[in-house]
């Protein structure tokens, strides 16, 4: 498995497809919505202040859960599909990036952006791991154990990293809000 | 008589597909509170991505054409086969579930629910076909290993020996 990782279709090579993808999407949705929009506020700054940071940070952990979770069902499809998901993140991001163009949005607002696309773009790939492994297995047990244990492992990482993720979200909205 | 084949087509493929349709265009019908919904749409989504990601390993290790038993070179009894007779189908009553609940929709949900005595009957039949293709072999996997939910067999044991 680990000789089929390097080579065109493995990890690496999807590593460099969704980040190009990702920061492409993010920049042209940027520039169309400076240029042909309107950049807006960041809705996610006025969300967290108009509730409790408690409530705040375990409804942003688990909306951002789920959207991981529905993205990463297209990866394990096929990672060609995880495209879509890639690309309709970085809308988010290009929306950010438009709105700390125009001044709207806190510079410290735009780098927690940019970590939490890089934290999706990388737990999709341990999605995109799962697809490579089923690929390269010869049986079903081989098939089976290894997505077991792969699924096993991404539950409780993507959970934990996005539980992080808001409480870190929060705490910087509140501080720099 | 419907063939199994049919009628897999119906529930797998339109039964699904019925089920991720009206789950999309009835999203967020399911009128509960913002934090049980975050909730549910968490778990469904988790739920969703773990069924889907077993039921595609499962999926990628049949052959080509997978139609009839004799498609198999072999009778399918290890890794998740030791679990239930037909993991595939158990997945995939997972997922449609799941989707529905990421989605929030109370009519996916139904329709869901509804297709259940499909995949039973569905089933039902490719059991025949089984067992007169694979004959006494797959008479003693039946013994050994539950239809679909592993626990009710385990369960249903226990209030026998007892």
């Amino acid at each position: 498995m680990a000789s089929g990782m390097g080579r065109r279709g493995g990890l690496l090579f999807w590593f460099i497809i969704y980040e190009m993808v990702s920061w492409l999407v993010a920049a042209v949705s940027g520039f169309i919505t400076l240029r042909f929009g309107h950049a807006r506020p960041v809705e996610s700054i006025g969300f967290i202040f108009s509730r409790d940071p408690l409530n705040a940070v375990v409804c942003t952990w688990l909306s951002n859960t789920s959207s991981f979770f529905l993205g990463a069902v297209l990866v394990i499809i096929n990672p060609f599909l995880g495209l879509l998901s890639v690309a309709y993140l970085s809308l988010s991001l290009g929306d950010l990036l438009a709105s700390w163009l125009a001044g709207y949005c806190p510079t410290p607002h735009l780098i927690y952006g940019v970590v939490e696309t890089q934290a999706y773009v990388l737990l999709w790939l341990l999605a995109v791991r799962t697809y490579l492994s089923q690929r390269l297995c010869g049986g079903l047990t081989c098939r089976w154990l290894s997505t077991v244990s792969q699924v096993k492992r991404l539950l409780p990482l993507a959970t934990a990293s996005f539980l992080v993720l808001a409480a870190v979200e929060v705490a910087e909205v509140l501080t720099y809000g | 008589m419907v063939s199994s084949t049919a009628l897999r087509k119906v529930v797998v493929g339109a039964g699904t597909a019925a089920v991720v349709a009206i789950s999309i265009i009835t999203s967020g019908t399911m009128h509960v509170g913002r934090l049980p919904a975050h909730v549910l749409r968490a778990c469904g989504s988790m739920a969703l991505f773990a069924s889907a990601s077993l039921a595609l390993a499962i999926h990628r290790s049949y052959p080509k054409r997978h139609d009839l038993p004799s498609d198999f070179s072999e009778l399918l009894t290890e890794g998740p086969y030791r679990v239930c007779r037909h993991p595939f189908y158990l997945l995939l009553i997972v997922a449609q579930f799941s989707i529905s609940l990421s989605m929030l929709s109370l009519l996916g949900l139904l329709t869901a629910a509804a297709l259940i005595p499909l995949w039973v009957l569905l089933i039902r039949l490719e059991e025949k076909e089984l067992i007169t293709y694979w004959g006494e072999r797959y008479l003693e996997y039946m013994e050994r290993v539950p239809m679909l939910i592993p626990v009710l067999r385990k369960a249903g044991k226990r209030s026998k020996s007892s």
